[in-house]
This record gives C-alpha cells, sequence and structure tokens, in this order.
C-alpha cells in the first residue's frame, strides 16, 4: 500500500477496518482506529513509526506537565494574598513556556532532520565555498516517515492549545496517539485542531448505511479527480517542466495551467478520499478546500485552498507574532505616523513575512519553495496596502464592486496570479523558473503545440475538458450553497444509480492508469 | 436487510455494466470461435487471423524486453508477446494452443525463466488476484475507447509493455562459472516438453531464450538449459553471459538488475530481428496494407518513447 488511491487501501484495508469497528463495542472502537492507524504507518514507513511513537510520547508527557502545573499554581493562588499571586504567576508562566520550548523543539529537530538538513548542509557548503574556507560537511538525507510535516504542526498547534488553555491536556496517551495518528489524515491532513476531532475520534460512533454511502460516494469522488484529472494531466505537465526550453511560451502557458489543475484535482481528490474515509466511520474532519478558484484575491485564495494549513499558520504564527508586545509597540507609533489603515500593516506585514517564509519551507527544502512564499507574501501585502485606493478609484469611477463582471474579473485575475505561483512551485530549480517566466511573456510562437508532442491525444483532451468541467459545475453549486449530495440523495432510486454508475464507469473507463500513464505521486505527502 | 439486498444488487449491476463495457473494449479480430473474454485472455486473437510470424512466451521478462514494435518497424516482422507476470508453464501451454489454432506462426520463442518457476510457490493473493483479472480484465483494456470504432488495431503494444522507469544497478559479471546445475521444479519439464510438442506437430521453429536480467539469471541456470536443449534438441540463445548485447545496467533496467527499461528492450528487440532476418523465414510485411495497423501501433510506441527520452 502506498497511498489513498490504492485499490488495496480503498478495497480490503479500509472495508477490513470498518467491519472490525463496526463489530467491536462501543468503548473500544477508538483503538480499533488506534490500531488501523498503526497498521497503515507500518505499511508505509515501516520501522519510520519510532518517531511517530517519539513524538506521541513528547507531546503526550509536555501536555501532562503543562496542566500539572496549571493545577500546581491553581492550588497554590488560592492560598495567597494578592500581591504574591502575580510573581507565582509569572514563575510558572516561565516554567510552561520551558515545557513547552523543549517539547516544540524535539518535534521540530525531527522535522529538520528528516526534511531540511540536506538542504542547510548543502546551502552551508555552498557558503563555506564562496568564503574559501576548505571544509565540507557530508550530505545525509533520510528517508522521512509519512505525514512528518502534517503530525508535527497538528502535534505542535495541540501542545500551544493546551498551554493557552484552548484544550485539555489528554489523559489516555492512546486516545492522544489516535488524534495525532488516525490514518485518514496522517499523509496529507487536514491539520485538525484537538477541540475539533478529538471527541468524535473517541466517541465510537455506528457504523451507518448512510454513512458508508455517503462515505463512499465521497471517496468515489475523490478518484475521479485524482485518476480521471490529474493523472491524465500528469503526462502533459511532465513533458512540459522537464523540456520547457523546447518549447513555445504558449505552450509552457499549457503546462503551468496543466499543473495548476492537476495539483488542484489530485490534492482536494486525496481530501476527498480522506474526508469520505473518516465519514464512514461517523468522524467529521475539518473541509481543507472551498472551492478556491471562486476567490476574488490571492489572500482569499489561501483561505479556500489547503485551509488548515492557512488556519495552523494563522493561529500559531501570525497571531502570535502580530500581537507580541514588540509589534504592539510598533503598531502604536506607527498609527500616530501613518494613520488608522497603513499604522497597523507594518506588524502585520512583520507577521505576513513570518507566515510566508515558513509556508514556503512548509512544502519542501529548496529555494524555489521559498520564492514561492516570498512571492505571496508579496502579492498579499501589495493586496493590503493597494486595497483602499482601489476602493476609492471603484467609488469615483462608478464600478460596483459587488457587480458579476467585476466578481468574474477579480477571480481571473486572482487565477492568473496563481498560475504563476504554482509554475514557481513547480519548478525543480529557480533557473527553470526563471525561464518557464520569460518563455511565457515573451516567446508566442506556436512551435511544438501539437497534441502528440504533449504526449495526449485528442480522446484524452475530451476527457480532461468534460472532467474539469464537471469539477467545475459541482463547485459551483456549492459555492452556491446547494448540498449536492443530499439533493441526489432525495431523488429516486433509479436517478441515484444511474449517476453512481455514472460516477464509477467513469473512474473506470476514463482513469488514467494501466500501460502508458504514470499516476501523479502523492504531491502533498512529500511535503 | 433491505440494505443489504440493496447493496448486493448494486454491486451485481455494476459488474454487469462492466462486463457488458468490456465486450467493447476487448478488440474482437476477426475470430468467431472465442468469446471476448476469452480474447481478453489469449491476446494473439485479437490480432488479425495468421497475421503473427513469431509467438513469444514468458513472463515479466519478455514482456520487458522484447519490442514487437520495433522489430516491425526495422524489420517488417510481426512478433507478440504472449507473456504475462509470473507466468507459469501450464497457463502458458493453454496460451499457446489458443493462440496457433488461430494464428500461424512460423516461430515460437520461449522465455527460459518460467521453467524455474515453482507453480506450487505461488502465494495465495497472486492467485486470487490472477483469476479476478481473468474475469475482469478491464484494468487491461479500458482505455481502449479511444479506439471503439476502430476494432482493427489489435492490441496496443502487441504484448510490449512500455516501461520507463530506471532503478540503476552496477554492472558487474553476474555469470560468474561455476559447477552447479541448477533443477527444474517438478512437473515444468512435462509442460515444456507439451509445448516443444505441439510446435513440432504443427511444423513451427522452437527458440528458448534467456533475455538480460542480473537477478534471474545465472551459471548454474544457464548450464541447465543447455543440457536441456541437448537432451531435447532444440535452439538456445543465452544473452547474458559475456554481455553480448552490452546491457547498461546503470541505464537500462527499471529493477536494479531485475528487469530492462524501454532502453535495453531496444537491444534485444535489435538482436532478435537479426537472428529472424538471417533465418530468413520470414517476409517483410511492411509495404502490405493490410498491416496498416502495425505502423499506427509503432507511431504510439514511439511517441512515448520520445517523450520518456526527452
Amino acid at each position: 500500500m502506498s497511498s489513498y488511491f490504492d485499490l488495496l487501501y480503498a478495497f480490503v484495508f479500509l472495508p477490513l477496518t470498518v467491519l472490525i469497528y463496526a463489530i467491536v463495542p462501543k468503548k473500544h472502537k477508538y483503538i480499533i482506529l488506534l490500531l488501523a492507524s498503526f497498521l497503515f504507518f507500518i505499511l508505509i514507513s515501516k520501522q519510520l513509526v519510532v518517531f511517530l511513537i517519539l513524538s506521541i510520547i513528547s507531546i503526550y508527557l509536555g501536555a501532562r506537565r503543562l496542566t500539572k502545573l496549571d493545577k500546581e499554581l491553581e492550588s497554590k493562588l488560592s492560598t495567597l494574598e494578592k500581591e504574591e499571586k502575580k510573581p507565582l504567576k509569572e514563575k510558572y508562566k516561565k516554567k510552561k513556556r520551558l515545557v513547552l520550548i523543549a517539547v516544540i523543539l524535539f518535534n521540530v529537530a525531527f522535522l529538520f532532520s528528516f526534511k531540511y538538513l540536506k538542504f542547510f548542509l548543502t546551502n552551508t557548503n555552498l557558503l563555506l565555498n564562496l568564503l574559501h574556507i576548505d571544509y565540507e560537511f557530508k550530505i545525509i538525507k533520510f528517508l522521512a516517515p509519512i505525514g512528518i510535516s502534517f503530525y508535527t504542526l497538528q502535534a505542535i498547534g495541540y501542545i500551544v492549545d493546551v498551554y493557552n488553555g484552548k484544550a485539555s491536556s489528554e489523559k489516555n496517551i492512546l486516545k492522544l496517539a489516535l488524534f495525532l495518528s488516525f490514518f485518514p489524515q496522517i499523509m496529507e491532513g487536514p491539520i485538525a485542531r484537538y477541540e475539533e476531532t478529538s471527541s468524535s475520534l473517541y466517541k465510537g460512533h455506528k457504523v451507518t448505511y448512510k454513512n458508508l454511502c455517503f462515505g463512499y460516494q465521497r471517496i468515489l469522488y475523490g478518484f475521479f479527480k485524482k485518476m480521471v484529472i490529474a493523472d491524465r494531466l500528469n503526462i502533459l505537465v511532465k513533458i512540459v517542466f522537464n523540456n520547457y526550453m523546447n518549447y513555445s511560451g504558449l505552450t509552457a502557458w499549457l503546462g503551468v495551467i496543466g499543473y495548476t489543475l492537476m495539483l488542484y484535482a489530485e490534492f482536494s481528490g486525496t481530501m476527498d478520499v480522506v474526508i469520505g474515509s473518516a465519514e464512514i466511520f461517523g468522524i467529521k474532519l475539518p473541509e481543507n478546500f472551498r472551492q478556491p478558484f471562486f476567490a476574488k484575491n490571492i489572500s482569499e485564495f489561501w483561505t479556500r485552498w489547503h485551509i488548515s494549513l492557512g488556519a495552523w499558520f494563522r493561529n500559531y504564527i501570525f497571531y502570535p507574532v502580530s500581537l507580541s508586545k514588540p509589534m504592539k509597540k510598533i503598531t502604536t507609533s506607527a498609527r500616530k505616523v501613518l494613520g488608522n489603515h497603513y499604522g497597523p500593516l507594518i506588524s502585520g506585514a512583520v507577521a505576513l513575512l513570518a507566515v510566508w517564509l515558513l509556508n514556503g519551507l512548509w512544502h519542501g527544502a529548496g529555494w524555489t519553495y521559498i520564492v514561492f512564499g516570498l512571492y505571496h507574501f508579496v502579492l498579499i501585502l501589495l493586496g493590503s496596502i493597494m486595497e483602499g485606493l482601489v476602493i476609492k478609484a471603484c467609488k469615483k469611477l462608478n464600478i460596483n464592486r459587488e457587480n458579476k463582471v467585476y466578481r468574474i474579473l477579480q477571480s481571473i485575475k486572482m487565477t492568473f496570479f496563481v498560475f504563476i505561483g504554482e509554475m514557481i512551485f513547480r519548478a525543480p530549480t529557480l533557473a527553470v523558473a526563471g525561464g518557464m517566466l520569460k518563455k511565457m511573456f515573451t516567446d508566442f510562437s506556436i512551435k511544438n503545440v501539437s497534441l502528440s508532442t504533449l504526449g495526449l491525444d485528442i480522446g484524452d483532451v475530451i476527457v480532461i475538458i468534460v472532467g474539469v468541467i464537471f469539477i467545475f459545475v459541482i463547485s459551483l453549486l456549492k459555492e452556491k450553497n446547494i448540498d449536492i449530495r443530499k439533493k441526489i440523495a432525495k431523488k429516486p432510486i433509479y436517478i441515484r444509480w444511474a449517476l453512481y454508475y455514472a460516477l464509477i464507469m467513469s473512474i473506470i473507463i476514463f482513469g488514467a492508469y494501466g500501460a502508458g500513464y504514470a499516476p501523479v505521486d502523492p504531491i502533498y505527502a512529500d511535503f | 436487510m433491505r440494505n443489504v439486498l440493496k447493496s448486493i444488487l448494486f454491486f451485481v449491476i455494476l459488474l454487469l455494466l462492466v462486463e457488458v463495457s468490456l465486450f467493447f473494449l476487448v478488440p474482437k479480430g476477426s475470430s468467431t470461435k472465442y468469446n471476448y473474454l476469452e480474447k481478453a485472455e489469449y491476446e494473439a486473437l485479437q490480432e488479425k487471423r495468421n497475421s503473427i510470424d513469431v509467438l513469444v512466451l514468458g513472463d515479466s521478462l519478455t514482456y520487458s524486453s522484447i519490442n514487437p514494435l520495433l522489430i516491425w518497424h526495422e524489420y517488417g516482422y510481426t512478433v507478440f508477446d504472449v507473456a504475462e507476470p509470473a507466468y507459469i508453464l501450464a497457463n502458458a501451454y493453454k496460451n499457446l494452443e489458443a493462440s496457433i489454432d488461430y494464428q500461424k506462426p512460423k516461430m515460437v520463442i520461449m522465455e527460459g525463466n518460467m521453467l524455474f518457476r515453482d507453480p506450487k510457490k505461488y502465494p495465495w493473493y497472486d492467485k486470487i488476484s490472477k483469476q479476478l483479472m481473468r474475469i475482469v480484465p478491464i484494468y487491461k483494456y479500458h482505455n481502449n475507447w479511444k479506439k471503439i470504432f476502430n476494432d482493427d488495431i489489435g492490441s496496443n503494444y502487441k504484448g510490449y509493455i512500455f516501461i520507463d522507469k530506471t532503478i540503476p544497478s552496477k554492472n558487474y559479471d553476474y555469470m560468474k562459472y561455476s559447477k552447479d546445475v541448477r533443477k527444474f521444479p517438478d512437473g515444468n519439464i512435462d509442460w515444456f516438453k507439451k509445448i516443444l510438442n505441439l510446435c513440432k506437430k504443427k511444423d513451427i521453429e522452437f527458440l528458448l531464450v534467456t533475455t538480460p536480467s542480473q537477478v534471474s539469471a545465472n551459471y548454474p541456470r544457464r548450464t541447465a538449459l543447455i543440457r536441456l536443449a541437448r537432451e531435447l534438441d532444440f535452439h538456445y540463445m543465452d544473452l547474458n553471459l559475456g554481455n553480448p548485447l552490452d546491457i547498461d545496467w546503470t541505464k537500462e533496467t527499471k529493477d536494479k538488475g531485475g528487469h530492462l527499461n524501454y532502453l535495453g528492450a531496444v537491444k534485444v528487440s535489435h538482436h532478435l530481428g537479426e537472428y529472424f532476418k538471417k533465418s530468413k523465414l520470414f517476409v517483410d510485411h511492411r509495404n502490405d496494407p493490410s498491416y496498416a495497423s502495425w505502423d499506427k501501433a509503432y507511431e504510439a510506441y514511439k511517441k512515448e518513447y520520445d517523450s520518456t527520452l526527452q
């Protein structure tokens, strides 16, 4: 088993887990989920499960220690006079902070060793070379456990929430282990908060016919996105990005648009499988996508694409930085000089820079990811600076910003910027990204634009177009708050079944699998 | 209970739909004796009657290293790989029996690896998945919707599977001399004799080949095959000892020397093409319009080859 799209997962692992989960008594159901989660992890990452266990133990001990310190403080405070309380509180705050930092560092150290050590050593060697220092670090690269970027963030989020009193520390280590390793979400998220999913994970829901149907429907939709669209686009994307220099700018655009669609179909499709899998057990995981291409601007795009990652950075990086004491001081001074609109932008910009640098780095250890992060930082910051001016200009020109045409133009502009961002993201090096960018804006010739040079035929193009239109219509209905699954559920059985058969048969027949196709590797699982 | 019955009905209808779609997706050829499921299993039946010059029996070593489309393009001979992963001799015999009932090959080649495969050691899940593939061969044929209106084209790559992966190995001598002689698993020689007799009965030339593989080929196996060839009087061609095809194991293998990739397949196919030419058994069909579908198949292969090479 290598991913959620492995048939072994959908037709053997998941059904068997559901079966055992259904027959086990309610209070032990969570143990079945935990065992299945560890089995899933071991099947993919084998002995690297040790690192997951170490993370779980560290988080568990850290959180319990924080709760113990809180209780100690509480009991001591009740016996003290008012003036004695403040220093004691400070003392305990320091103790708690020490625990928090130690646990975070312990977990980040694993993440750094597995993900960033090679990048760090390579760049250090380059620097030493530039400085004519005759020393070279040996480059080490470890095979990372699956989902380390995801479960580490979830673990850090949990311990910070316990520190801030927003989550209670879990007494049962097995339950905490399940929260951090739940198999549908361990590989690619969503990165959930403890209060969001824990009770649902431990409750031991009944497996109902409705949950089974709804869960598998969602899984099927994910398979459709991945196998019919993403895997088919993979051919075009690989060819264009590997040989952009042999193609015209128009073909480069095709590759970039293809990649953005592929990434969306792959990642949102995976999320459908993930959320659908959890739904079968009666567990509601947070949504990770909300029709991102309907966003008005880049800032809003990131509240609709990989929502849980954006929320994590907002809660654990943006707010702590922008609301920190030094930043508050800067904001107060800046307000006096720059006014109420531009004054708070300075602390916001610093926090935003931290968010996007880390966001870029989280996606991978490479300069393209760092530039990808900085690109979004600049776009979002410019958006905030310009907003006041745009509003004024629209008022002057009598343009209604709620007008449909204006909204569509906003989404088109936003999508254009997304394309550029994803191109930087996919390019293997900054030089390739620069070369492609130059081609896209300077070379408008039509050499090598034929389908055959792009590894596709007319049949592939028709399937891609029809598939994308299908996803677009579903997204449009969702955007209008129409619950499609509930609507379908109310239809007569022959209509429902006809729709299900159409979806299943389209995956079976039009899926890009077998000879001549190379499925997209789980893109986000590598981050 | 109602929901259970509903679910069963749902899956029965789904299976029927898959079977109906297969009826359209499996290339029909012109045989009426065999139904579409048999044609799915015995792929040479999908080709035009009596259009195949050489049938190659074998396992994954065959479909990864012998490319009929290259031989077609360079020499104009029609070769077809009758090969399946971990194929066993009993099944290969049945396939050959059905294939030569419909085709009239002048030569049958067998890849030697099958002789050493013990059918009893098949894992249970492999057996189940193979049976499933036999009943529901949609995995192999789903993509034929692209040529649903053209049932003349036959199988895509004539049994060959394009492998673009490269997991390198090292160039070393894996055929070091040894006094040992590898034994054949029980029953395999009986099935092999049946294959030989069938070929003799139909007056078909037989050739045993061991294609390059650092994992499957070794000296004790080679000795066993040479002795067998002497005993049963057939030709044996070893493509491993001394690396006669100059395989670069750092670039031309898909899995650390286990199988060749598309680059290695070019060398093996060219070598066999030359062998066929020297045998003077075959006619060049390239100018025969009734073989036009082979050109189309070659074009599709070339496109994949070029895009992979880029």
